[in-house]
């Protein structure tokens, strides 16, 4: 515990070759991002948590074995939401059929920039809104929503996305177009209302 | 005691299971020699790609280059029928295969992915034919062609169209592998049916070839004289290349190599 408090300060950059030398500080690194993980984790798979927990474990597992392919001119947070994502959508893939029934109790405010966005005035309710954003989020197909995911509520810039997904970031943004545009499309034709 | 252990278990943080998990079982991270093989070996087999589909590229010139497109009348009347039937496949499909791996091995690299499929599809089709174009440039493609010609499967339509347009000695035509010098005149010939002749070379031009030596393979326009005598008038190499044509015909015959 006093370990990670002296590296408080440290990049993670800075963070990962004291790993390298010494594997006692990768509880610190995994301290750092396991909430933002999990949280990622969540969003994307709307798995129960007790999953989700075991995603990210599997998640920190792989990225300490891997921790020798982390190069510096990545961020250190893109390496791992890759490690994150692909780990995420090869077990969401898996688990497509499972129904899903939990939903992030997300704060409504952070859906603002995307439903700014598509245009549409946000919900008084703000549960109810919540829940059907999340409803309609699990009708996208998966490289959808994950970069709505990605875009709006991880708040990344499409430079850090297109690192993670491993795509151009021109892809990226026609990806992002077309998922807002399927977004629509499945509100309309599920006839629900945000507004 | 289990019970207890067990909910012991559950209330950890995740930090704190990925802790134990990895100290129980003395997990270590892979050695970085391991990235960075995988990382040299997508490169090069980008680059043994690019290699392979730029030789396709030269042999592919040289065919194109060496057909006889000025005589294709003296086998079929269709433009298309001669293009479909003397088009190198093999090469064809082994420059599309090799494009193909280089596309797929350039987004296996670290930063690969940072480039669109297109923009990578194009710059490994261009790199193969600027690097086949030197090799056909520099000669190197007739070399490459001798080397794989007896390992390559051709259509039988290939020889029939290929072959047989120089083997019509009546109307001026005759090709095969020079076998013998007679005398600074004549050398000898064997065709494609294996029949020998004694062609007259006196007074013949020689195109798109410094030199004709014993194994050679030359194609002849000229008339046929006897039986087993051809009067030469033009004399041009089984395969050509094309930035050969900026070299003005010689009159020189031959030489002994």
């Amino acid at each position: 515990m006093l370990l990670c408090q002296q590296t408080d300060k440290f990049t993670d950059e800075k963070l990962v070759s004291l790993v390298l030398e010494n594997h006692h500080y990768y509880l610190c690194l995994v301290k750092r991002y396991e909430n933002k993980i999990l949280r990622y984790v969540y969003r994307l798979s709307s798995l129960k948590r007790e999953d989700c927990e075991d995603l990210v474990q599997e998640i920190f597992l792989k990225a300490y074995k891997n921790l020798n392919s982390f190069s510096q001119n990545l961020k250190f947070s893109t390496w791992l939401y890759r490690i994150a994502h692909n780990i995420t959508i090869s077990n969401y893939r898996k688990l497509q059929a499972r129904p899903k029934e939990v939903y992030e109790n997300s704060e409504s405010s952070m859906w603002d920039s995307f439903l700014s966005d598509l245009d549409i005035v946000k919900e008084v309710n703000n549960q109810l809104l919540n829940e059907n954003i999340w409803k309609i989020l699990d009708k996208l197909p998966a490289k959808y929503r994950e970069v709505l995911v990605l875009r709006f509520l991880e708040e990344l810039e499409y430079k850090e996305i297109s690192d993670i997904l491993r795509k151009p970031v021109n892809t990226v943004g026609t990806l992002i177009r077309r998922a807002k545009k399927q977004f629509v499309k499945v509100l309309e034709k599920e006839k629900i209302n945000l507004s | 005691m289990k019970k207890q252990k067990e909910s012991d278990q559950e209330q950890k943080s995740v930090s704190q299971k990925v802790w134990q998990q990895i100290s129980e079982n003395e997990v270590e991270p892979l050695p970085k020699w391991r990235w960075q093989l995988k990382e040299l070996l997508n490169w090069g087999m980008f680059f043994l790609s690019v290699l392979l589909g730029s030789i396709s590229v030269s042999i592919i010139l040289l065919e194109l280059f060496s057909a006889d497109w000025q005589f294709y009348t003296n086998v079929t009347n269709s433009f298309f029928t001669y293009l479909f039937s003397v088009l190198p496949y093999f090469w064809i499909i082994l420059l599309i295969v090799m494009v193909i791996i280089a596309y797929y091995r350039f987004f296996q690299t670290k930063k690969g992915y940072r480039f669109t499929g297109l923009r990578v599809l194009v710059f490994s089709l261009l790199l193969s034919f600027a690097i086949g174009l030197f090799l056909y440039f520099a000669n190197v493609s007739f070399w490459l062609y001798d080397v794989t010609n007896p390992y390559i499967p051709k259509p039988a339509v290939y020889h029939i169209h290929k072959y047989q347009v120089w083997q019509k000695v009546n109307d001026g035509f005759l090709a095969g592998k020079v076998v013998d010098f007679l005398d600074n005149k004549h050398l000898k010939l064997r065709d494609f049916e294996n029949n020998i002749w004694k062609v007259n070379c006196l007074n013949a031009k020689m195109y798109n070839m410094e030199m004709i030596y014993l194994g050679k393979f030359i194609k002849i326009l000229g008339e046929k004289v006897s039986d087993d005598l051809f009067q030469a008038r033009e004399v041009h190499p089984w395969k050509r290349n094309i930035f050969d044509k900026f070299v003005k015909p010689s009159i020189k015959i031959y030489q002994m190599k």
